[in-house]
């Protein structure tokens, strides 16, 4: 039975780690890239060129540039010292992420190996099946703060459910201000900070207030220093403008994908979660796992929001199922003597010889079948093509991709093909464009202004945020926009204010349209004829 | 490293006299009691907030019943810990 169980670990092992291929190939592509690959990603670099300059991002928009950030500082702060030396690029943002991905990674299979009967075999595929999940693998590689947040929440979780315990001090200390420091990456990770005070209020309520006390007073303490220094603008940009519509249906659609494609460790996880709850101490696994699943899944239907949403869920289910799995294994289940266990022992007593021996075979098809359930594979890289040749893999999602997911899944982003020379040659042309124009250019984007070397102006989203909270005054803008300021305007998704868009309408016409990535990026030129009749 | 205790950890206790104590954790029957508490009267809120609102056209709302759904779910999570007793959570 050892040797049937070692192979099917071998095949589980060579599904994930294919997973984990696939993903730096995916990185080194992204990586190479100098536009945005994902909408939002120059912005993210916009953030951090400020702190380099020693300027905070949040700033009113209702004034030329008419930019500011709607993100927390600590990723941008991060990459500044990347930001002196090589200057505004994508690569160390994108870097940034996929080590950020390891790092959470690796600190979930040294959790499973610390709190699940040190099964080293087990510890590792549970950090690939995080690398393995669709929704990692979207953001991973990204110039984007969200798995940064994730590896923050990973090893601060990790540190405390070992170091509550134990009342180690330096332990508590350190982990909750991990927590600080994921929220000060990104907002979501309030989810996650509630789950940890809860877990620890619960624990001891005398130990938890105090704690939960210190942590409140240093979060609180940065958010006012902060809010005092950008006379106000980070509590304008960064709180009120995040407060987004919400969409049931998104929600809904994107919980019922976590659960389609990562079932075959959600169900081990809520095994342990309910294992734990009727016959041990409940963990902090469980109880983080619990309420990043059901608030991260809200938030998700929020918009702006996505399948990214998930990612803390996913790095707690990965730990459970992993504890799960390795303690199956050796058996190692230390029920409190209950009604519950009075009752279920007899029951279970028939199987008992049965159920380790049935682990060997169940806990490998467990992990194999969830590499098979995340599996995704661009059809085009020169290292995968011939991969996908042989297992006769055709793309199911436009841009040579396969994904299992498919992208029909409202609010699910439809990234993770390998870019082309083509996208890459577009991208030069619109930069191109920039560069010659005579004047000032509004672009969504704003790799092209770098690449260009102008300035970055607006960054629209947020304009579309406070719009909508009706806190932005858009007239200084739109006038710009009215006497033909701009010598360019670059759309892709139209993610401005109405009041914005229908002047530009008014003011601009359609001069050609430029595919990059998949995505139309239509450039417009002041009318020679005003259409507004004035 | 430091440690608030490092030669003994103090074992945890349930009993609610003891509830300002490092020593204390909530039993499961506490959580138990707490659960049903705020699903009846989350129940009791949601199924009375057209009345209060006087918006009593088109029946209860989708997330309205998802609430009410969840506060059964609630009481129902609270009734099956009563029995765990002193257990510590």
């Amino acid at each position: 039975m050892k040797i049937v169980h070692r192979g099917l670990m071998l095949g589980a092992s060579i599904i994930l780690l294919f997973a984990l291929l696939v993903f730096v190939v995916y990185t080194v592509d992204l990586m190479r890239f100098p536009y945005d690959y994902d909408q939002g990603e120059g912005f993210e670099l916009v953030d951090t060129m400020y702190f380099s300059e020693g300027r905070w991002p949040y700033q009113n928009t209702d004034a030329f540039p008419f930019y500011s950030s709607n993100y927390p500082p600590l990723f941008h702060v991060m990459l500044v010292p990347f930001a002196w030396f090589f200057g505004p690029a994508y690569w160390y943002g994108r870097l940034a992420g996929f080590v950020a991905t390891l790092i959470a990674a690796a600190t979930i299979g040294y959790a499973v190996y610390r709190d699940g009967s040190q099964k080293r075999w087990i510890a590792a595929l549970a950090g690939l099946a995080f690398i393995s999940s669709n929704f990692v693998y979207h953001i991973g590689p990204l110039f984007r703060q969200h798995i940064t947040m994730v590896a923050f929440e990973t090893v601060a979780i990790v540190l405390l459910a070992w170091a509550f315990p134990q009342r180690n001090r330096v332990g508590i200390g350190l982990a909750l201000l991990l927590l600080v420091a994921a929220g000060y990456t990104k907002q979501l990770a309030a989810i996650t900070a509630l789950a940890a005070l809860l877990w620890i209020f619960l624990r001891n309520p005398r130990r938890g207030l105090v704690w939960g006390a210190a942590f409140v007073t240093v979060g609180l303490a940065i958010f006012g220093w902060m809010n005092v220094s950008t006379h106000g603008e980070w509590w304008r940009q960064a709180i009120q403008a995040n407060v987004n519509a919400f969409d049931a249906l998104q929600a809904f659609y994107l919980a019922r994908l976590w659960w389609q494609l990562h079932g075959f460790l959600i169900v081990p996880a809520l095994l342990l979660v309910l294992y734990e709850l009727y016959f041990e101490r409940i963990s902090l696994y469980s109880v983080w796992f619990v309420i990043a699943a059901v608030l991260g899944g809200i938030g998700s239907g929020t918009w702006g929001a996505g399948d990214s949403y998930f990612t803390s869920a996913i790095a707690a289910m990965c730990i459970l199922s992993g504890v799960f799995f390795s303690r199956w294994l050796s058996s190692d289940w230390k029920p409190n003597p209950t009604v519950y266990q009075r009752f279920f022992a007899p029951l279970l007593r028939p199987a008992q010889s049965a159920l380790p021996t049935a682990g060997l075979i169940i806990v490998p098809l467990l992990f194999a079948g969830y590499g098979v359930a995340t599996f995704k594979l661009p059809t085009n890289a020169p290292l995968l093509r011939p991969i996908a040749d042989l297992l006769r893999i055709e793309p199911n999602v436009d841009q040579q991709l396969y994904d299992s997911a498919s992208h029909n899944v409202l609010g699910y982003a439809q990234i993770g093909h390998i870019l082309t020379p083509e996208d890459r040659a577009a991208g030069d042309y619109i930069a191109a464009l920039v560069a010659n124009a005579d004047g000032p250019v509004l672009s969504e984007e704003a790799g092209f202004s770098y690449a260009a070397g102008r300035e970055v102006i607006t960054n629209p989203t947020q304009l579309l945020n406070l719009w909508r909270a009706g806190l932005w005054d858009g007239t200084e803008l739109i006038g710009m926009i009215e006497n033909h300021e701009f010598a360019l305007i670059i759309l892709r998704a139209q993610f401005y204010p109405e009041p914005a868009l229908v002047a530009i309408a008014t003011h601009y016409e359609h001069s050609e349209t430029v595919t990059m990535n998949g995505f139309n990026y239509q450039i417009l030129r002041p009318r020679t004829t005003d259409s507004s009749g004035g | 490293m430091q440690t608030e205790d490092k030669i003994t950890q103090p074992t945890p206790t349930t009993k609610l006299s003891a509830w300002a104590s490092d020593r204390y954790t909530p039993s499961k029957r506490h959580i138990g009691l707490l659960c049903i508490l705020i699903g009846v009267l989350g129940f009791i809120v949601l199924v009375s907030l057209d009345q209060i609102t006087g918006n009593t056209v088109g029946g209860y709302g989708p997330s309205q019943r998802v609430g009410i759904g969840t506060m059964i779910g609630l009481v129902l999570l609270g009734l099956t810990l009563l029995p765990l007793g002193d257990d510590p959570l």
